[in-house]
C-alpha cells in the first residue's frame, strides 16, 4: 500500500476473505496496524493522535464489536487472528507492525504464532489469551462476575483516568454493549485464554514488545509481562509503566505510544 | 380440564441480612445453609406435593442453581421422587435449564425415566433459564437460545426414535450413538412446556406446537405472550386449545379474609428476598444488545437498574391481587380473581399455583390447597370455557412392539 500523507482520519469497508471490516486509517508515516481490546475503539482518540505523529495507524475494527457488524463466520479469537492475518497480507507487501491492546494482544498473538511471517514487530500492551496459573487460581478477573465499578477499579491503576461513561451518546452506548456482547462470545470458555496458545507462543519469532502496566489489577497472572517474554522465542523486550493499570493506551497514551516508537525505530540486535 | 399445578420453589429462607452480603445468587457463601435444615425443609416441600396429590391437585417443580431462593439443583431428582410418592397428579417440570446443560441426551434419560416410573404422569418443561444461572453451569449467554434449541430437538429425537441409535453432529452437541433405555411411557413422548416472558419465544413454541407458560406477568403482559403464540398459530392454520397456556401466580386461599391477608404476606416474601447484583443480571447476550445499551446508559448515569420485580417488591396485597400477580382471598374470592383473569387473557387450562414462600409451613399451605381443591377448583372446572383437547386425563398409552 502507499504511505498516506495527509492526517485526516477515515474509515473504510476493507472486503477480506474472512470478513468485511471498517478500518480506521490515520497518522503519517510508515504503517502499523493496531488490534482493539475488550472495549473496541471508543476510547482509544489520544493514543491513535499520539502514535500518528511518526506513523500511519491502521485500526482494525473486529468484527463484532459494534462498528463491524458480527458474522455467523467469525466464532473465536482464531476466527478473528485469521481475519487480521488476512489484512496484513492483503493491504501490506512486506511484513509490517502490529499493536494488540489485551484482547487485540491475544488475537495477534493467534495470527502470528499460525503465520510466522506476517509482522515485523509485534506489540503486545497487557495481553490476555494465555493462563499459566493452576487450575484453581483465577489468571484473570471475571469480568462477568465482578461489580462493574469494582470491575473499572481493577482495569485503571489511577481512577481519575477512567473514561467518563456519562459524557457518552446512544450510539457509543451501544458499540459498547456490543463489545461486551463479543468479549462473552470470544472469551467465555476457556475464559480470557485459549490453553494451547502458550506453548505456540515459540512460533512468534518477531521481534516483540510487551507492555505491562505495574498497577494492572486485573491480569492476575503473576509478572505475566516477563511470562510472555519467557514464553515468546523472538527477541523480546518486556516495559513496565509506572503507575499504570490495565488499560495503559488509555491511561498513558504518549508514553505507550513513546515506547512503541522506540521499539519500532531500533535496528534488530 | 382446567388443572392447578402446586409449586413451590424450595427456598432456604433462613439467609443473613440483606445488607450483609452482595447477591443472595450466585455469590452467597453456602456456610449459611444449614444441612440439618435443609433436611427437614425438603421434607416439608415432599410433604406439601404429597398432600396436593392426595388432593386431586397436579405437581409443578422448578430448578435454580447457587441461590437460597430455590434450593432445588436438579428437578429431576425432585420428581423421581415425587414419581414414587404420588399417585394421580400430573408431575411438571418447569423445567429442564438445557441451555445450561452440558448433555442433553441425559436430560432426555431423566425424563424418560420419571415417565415411565410415574407411568405416563411427567410434563417435561425446557426452559431457558434466568441470567444469574449462568454463572452455576458456566454457559456462554451469547448463543443460549440456539443452543436451547438445538438440544430441545435433540432431546425430543432422542425420545421418538426406537430404532436403534442415530447419530447428532449438530454445531453445539455431538453423538455418534444416540438411543436411551428407557424410552418415555407416553407415546411419542411427554408433553413439552416452554416458559417464556418473551413474545418471541412464545412464537418459537406456537411454531413447534409446545404449551406455553408464562409467570407473573399481569393480565396485560400475559395475554400479549399468549396472543403472539395464537397469532403465529392462526397464522400456521393451527387453533390451539386452551392447554396450550399456563399463567403461574402466587395462590393462598383462607376461611377468611382476614386469613388469606396473612398467607398472602407470608407469599411476598417470594417478591422481597431476591437481591441479586447487577452484573448477574446485566448479562452481555442473554439481554438484547438494545436493552443492554440502554441499561449501561442509565447505570452510568447513576440510574438503579429495575430488576424484573421492580415496582410489585413494595405493592400491597391488594395491589398485587388487583395486578394479576395474586391470588389471595376466601374461595368465592379465589374464583372470582381467578375466573376474571382467565378472562382477561383469552383463556388457559393451566393455572400454575405458587402456594408456598419464605417460611410458610405445610400446615399452612396444606389448609389453603385444601380450601382451594375442594371449594375452588371444582367452580373453576365447572364453569370456565375451554377449548380445544384438553390434556389426557391418564396419559398412559399401553406400549406395544409396534409403538412409535
Amino acid at each position: 500500500m502507499n504511505q498516506v500523507v495527509d492526517t485526516t482520519r477515515r474509515v473504510e469497508d476493507v472486503s477480506l476473505t474472512s470478513a468485511t471490516v471498517a478500518v480506521e486509517r490515520s497518522g503519517q508515516g510508515p504503517p502499523v496496524m493496531l488490534v482493539h481490546g475488550e472495549d473496541g475503539s471508543l476510547f482509544l482518540n489520544p493514543f491513535i493522535e499520539a502514535l500518528g505523529t511518526t506513523r500511519e495507524v491502521h485500526l482494525i475494527n473486529l468484527p463484532g464489536w459494534g462498528v463491524t457488524p458480527g458474522s455467523n463466520d467469525i466464532e473465536g479469537i482464531d476466527d478473528l487472528g485469521l481475519v487480521l492475518s488476512d489484512y496484513a497480507t492483503s493491504q501490506f507487501a512486506s511484513p509490517t507492525p502490529v499493536i494488540g491492546l489485551s484482547l487485540g494482544a491475544w488475537v495477534t498473538a493467534e495470527a502470528a504464532v499460525f503465520d510466522q511471517g506476517l509482522f515485523s514487530h509485534v506489540v503486545l500492551v497487557s495481553p490476555v489469551g494465555i493462563k499459566t496459573t493452576a487450575r484453581d487460581e483465577r489468571s484473570y478477573a471475571d469480568i462477568w462476575a465482578t461489580d462493574p465499578n469494582e470491575l473499572r477499579r481493577l482495569l485503571y491503576g489511577d481512577p481519575s483516568r477512567m473514561p467518563d461513561l456519562s459524557a457518552l451518546d446512544d450510539d457509543e452506548f451501544l458499540r459498547l454493549a456490543h463489545a461486551s456482547e463479543a468479549v462473552a462470545r470470544h472469551a467465555w470458555e476457556p475464559y480470557l485464554h485459549d490453553p494451547k496458545l502458550a506453548r505456540r507462543l515459540v512460533r512468534l519469532t518477531a521481534p516483540t514488545l510487551i507492555v505491562t502496566g505495574t498497577e494492572d489489577r486485573f491480569v492476575l497472572e503473576p509478572s505475566f509481562g516477563e511470562r510472555w517474554a519467557e514464553l515468546i522465542s523472538g527477541e523480546s523486550r518486556h516495559v513496565a509503566l509506572e503507575g499504570v493499570g490495565h488499560r495503559a493506551e488509555e491511561e498513558a497514551p504518549d508514553e505507550l505510544a513513546a515506547a512503541i516508537h522506540t521499539f519500532l525505530a531500533s535496528p534488530p540486535s | 380440564m382446567f388443572r392447578t399445578w402446586v409449586f413451590t420453589e424450595m427456598p432456604y429462607p433462613f439467609t443473613p441480612p440483606e445488607e450483609t452480603y452482595e447477591s443472595v445468587r450466585v455469590t452467597l457463601p453456602s456456610r449459611h445453609y444449614d444441612p440439618d435444615t435443609g433436611r427437614e425443609l425438603f421434607h416439608r416441600y415432599y410433604d406439601i406435593y404429597k398432600r396436593a396429590d392426595e388432593l386431586g391437585l397436579d405437581i409443578m417443580v422448578n430448578e435454580h442453581h447457587s441461590t437460597a431462593t430455590c434450593v432445588e439443583p436438579s428437578a429431576p431428582i425432585s420428581l423421581g421422587i415425587l414419581a414414587r410418592e404420588t399417585k394421580t397428579a400430573r408431575l411438571l417440570a418447569l423445567g429442564n435449564p438445557i441451555a445450561n446443560r452440558s448433555d442433553p441426551v441425559r436430560v432426555a434419560e431423566e425424563m424418560a425415566m420419571i415417565d415411565i416410573i410415574s407411568g405416563g404422569r411427567l410434563e417435561a418443561g425446557l426452559v431457558r433459564g434466568v441470567p444469574a444461572e449462568i454463572s452455576a453451569q458456566n454457559s456462554n449467554p451469547v448463543d443460549m437460545k440456539e443452543r436451547f434449541w438445538e438440544a430441545a430437538d435433540l432431546i425430543i429425537r432422542a425420545w421418538e426414535s426406537h430404532d436403534g441409535p442415530f447419530s447428532w453432529e449438530g454445531k453445539y452437541f455431538h453423538h455418534r450413538q444416540v438411543n436411551i433405555w428407557p424410552r418415555p411411557h407416553q407415546q411419542p413422548g411427554p408433553t413439552v412446556w416452554i416458559p417464556t416472558q418473551s413474545t418471541s419465544t412464545a412464537v418459537e413454541a406456537a411454531e413447534r406446537g409446545y404449551t406455553l407458560a408464562t409467570i407473573l406477568n399481569g393480565a396485560k403482559g400475559c395475554k400479549k405472550i399468549f396472543d403472539a403464540y395464537r397469532e403465529r398459530s392462526a397464522e400456521l392454520g393451527v387453533t390451539p386449545g386452551s392447554d396450550k397456556f399456563a399463567y403461574l401466580g402466587l395462590v393462598f386461599v383462607g376461611e377468611t379474609e382476614q386469613e388469606a391477608q396473612a398467607g398472602a404476606r407470608s407469599l411476598q416474601w417470594y417478591l422481597q428476598n431476591n437481591k441479586t447484583a447487577d452484573q448477574f443480571m446485566s448479562v452481555p447476550g442473554y439481554i438484547d444488545v438494545h436493552a443492554r445499551a440502554s441499561m449501561l446508559r442509565d447505570a452510568a448515569n447513576g440510574r438503579a437498574p429495575q430488576s424484573p420485580l421492580a415496582g410489585i417488591v413494595d405493592a400491597s396485597v391488594d395491589e398485587l391481587v388487583e395486578a394479576g400477580l395474586f391470588f389471595v382471598g376466601t374461595p368465592d374470592q379465589v374464583v372470582e380473581q381467578v375466573t376474571r383473569f382467565h378472562g382477561q387473557v383469552g383463556g388457559f387450562d393451566n393455572f400454575l399455583a405458587m402456594v408456598q414462600a419464605g417460611t410458610m409451613t405445610a400446615g399452612m399451605v396444606n389448609r389453603s390447597m385444601e380450601l382451594f381443591a375442594e371449594e375452588v377448583l371444582p367452580c373453576l372446572r365447572r364453569d370456565l370455557p375451554i377449548s380445544g383437547p384438553a390434556l389426557s386425563d391418564t396419559a398412559v398409552t399401553t406400549p406395544t412392539a409396534a409403538a412409535g
